[in-house]
């Protein structure tokens, strides 16, 4: 009998430990929809990332445009910026242009959205194959001025996009970029 | 020591012996392997039918055509760009011999330069050969090297310029069939057998062209797919299809700086959607031990799992290594996803195939069980 109470009440603690994370991470993502359509999804890094949340944003039947090389000028016509990070030397060559031309386009592209009231969600969907110091300058750049960061957890093992949200980002995590496209519908009103 | 007329003639029948006792290895390289006509084949064509510059060369090649007999598209898969990436074959081989097309064509190039497979790399130890236990019996398949015979194409230049574009790259890389395309009818025999490839999927109308290739765990572009511009919409479906299947794939666009390599020529010269995948082969990678046929078959190397542990490879990696199994159920299953979603935009170009086993059981059972 005493055995039987000490199982219980192990269990009990287990039980309110787990609830309580739980807690935690349900305050730490969206709490809602709360972006606006239409929607302007752009790359970050040029690695093809981006044309896997382009094909999430339709089978989420969205309203958006996939340019992968949108200037700031573009972002007026928009409710919501999408910005897919991760880098790729073979896509920055493909495009013909220099990390550094990559890195301003993208702070023109935020200041841009911060400047006209458009939301910017940032998402990271390439897992750990797709971080390192090429896509990690991209991260940095990009998801400290997101409204809202989507990370396909295995890209997040160090924790980066946890340190960069603090309590001040919402940042989801899920598991597979499958997933990731049910977070990208649930965002959007 | 001194030398007299006996020992100088011992030293030569001593030499000669060696020779007469090496010879049958190494000619048994120019001996063909066996690829069975599987159910779905209804012809067996040379790429010299389709340029036939290439008839009686060493650059020619079987080229299986698996034709459902019904309107629809048509797909090509390519192995043996780098004889010395076996996934690539023998996945190939396993489509030519259990794919069964229900709706459209589908068009096979197994060993695409055949010369190629006619020598190994001795210098990097590699092996003439590996044998796969099947339902048959003890089958054996050659290992062969990256590039063109000596034998066949000779010398190399000191520099390589790919004729099209005037690229200029090293030398030995004028032997490598994937940065001579689209090729020439009167280049180097390498240009030819481009050519030849070229030749085919502009005149079979083909639709979805694969390479399938394979790159040493240390190299960043692995378990991935590059694709030509035309095949992106394609690529990123077939990613997420893979992702639910629990397969992870990478996605890089092909550059269009970088020339001669099948993702950018077929997708330039032809209509073709271009793709080309890579699995990860321990036995080509730098940080490998001892290069054997155990290798090659399991993937299993104690340097590489050092190597992961410190975080230096691009792919998950622990002591069950990369086998050859699970890489051709990799480029088999991304090669059936491709087709399928290739053509779902309009149905009437579909090819459907039936017949090939799923990921699981090429994993689980082995790919000798099914050759
Ligand atoms: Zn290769």
């Amino acid at each position: 009998m005493k055995d039987r109470l000490l199982t219980l009440t192990v269990l009990g603690l287990v039980f309110a430990v787990v609830l309580a994370f739980a807690g935690v991470a349900a305050a730490a993502g969206l709490p809602g929809a709360q972006f606006e359509q239409p929607l302007l999804i752009t790359s970050v890094g040029q690695s093809a990332d981006g044309q896997m949340v382009r094909v999430l944003a339709q089978r989420a039947g969205l309203n958006f445009t996939y340019d992968s090389l949108a200037g700031a000028d573009a972002v007026s016509g928009y409710r919501t910026l999408v910005l897919v990070v991760g880098g790729s030397s073979k896509g920055l060559g493909a495009a013909g242009i220099n990390l550094d031309q990559e890195e301003q386009r993208a702070q023109a592209l935020i200041g841009a959205a911060k400047n006209g009231g458009v939301g910017v969600v940032v998402m990271h969907v390439g897992g750990e194959a797709r971080r390192g110091d090429l896509t990690d300058r991209f991260v940095r750049a990009a998801a400290p001025r997101a409204d809202y960061l989507i990370v396909v957890a295995d890209g997040n093992q160090d924790n980066i996009f946890g340190q960069i949200a603090g309590d001040s980002i919402p940042v989801d995590y899920p598991g597979t970029v499958g997933e990731a496209g049910g977070y990208l519908k649930a965002a959007f009103k | 020591m001194v030398g007299t007329k006996k020992t100088a003639l011992a030293l030569l029948t001593a030499a000669v012996a060696i020779l007469i006792l090496v010879t049958p290895q190494f000619t048994a390289m120019h001996t063909a392997d066996t690829i069975n006509k599987g159910p779905g084949v209804t012809a067996v064509k040379m790429l010299s039918d389709y340029f036939a510059g290439l008839k009686n060369t060493p650059g020619d090649t079987a080229v299986y055509v698996l034709d459902s007999g019904k309107p629809g598209g048509t797909a090509l898969v390519v192995g043996g760009t780098h004889p010395n990436e076996p996934s690539g074959y023998i996945g190939a081989i396993l489509l030519v011999e259990k794919a069964r097309p229900t709706k459209g064509k589908l068009i096979v190039i197994p060993q695409a330069n055949a010369s190629g497979f006619t020598h190994n790399d001795y210098s990097e130890g590699s092996p003439q050969r590996f044998a796969l236990t099947t339902p048959g019996g003890e089958r054996w398949f050659r290992y062969g090297s990256r590039a063109t015979n000596p034998v066949h194409q000779w010398p190399d230049p000191d520099i390589y310029v790919h004729a099209a574009s005037g690229q200029k790259l090293s030398g030995s890389e004028t032997r490598n069939l994937n940065r001579a395309y689209p090729g020439r009818p009167d280049g180097t025999l390498t240009e030819q057998i481009a050519y030849g490839i070229v030749e085919l999927i502009s005149r079979e109308k083909v639709n979805l062209a694969i390479d399938l290739h394979e790159a040493s765990p240390e190299y960043p572009v692995i378990n991935a797919l590059v694709f030509h511009e035309r095949a992106m919409d394609v690529a990123a479906i077939a990613a997420l299809d893979l992702e639910m299947e629990k397969i992870k794939i990478g996605l890089e666009p092909s550059p269009k700086t970088l020339r001669g390599l099948s993702h950018r020529e077929w997708g330039d010269a032809t209509g073709a959607m271009a793709v080309l995948m890579e699995t990860a082969n321990p036995a080509q990678g730098r940080l490998r031990g001892a290069t054997n046929e155990a290798l090659v078959l399991t993937g299993q190397d104690r340097m590489y799992e050092r190597a992961a542990k410190l975080g230096r490879l691009f792919i998950p990696y622990d002591k069950n290594g990369q086998p050859l199994s699970l890489r051709v159920a990799r480029h088999v299953t991304a090669t059936m996803v491709l087709i399928r979603d290739s053509f779902e935009k309009d149905p009437r170009q579909a090819v459907v195939v039936t017949g090939v086993p799923s990921y699981r059981e090429i994993v689980t059972k082995g790919v000798g069980a099914f050759l």
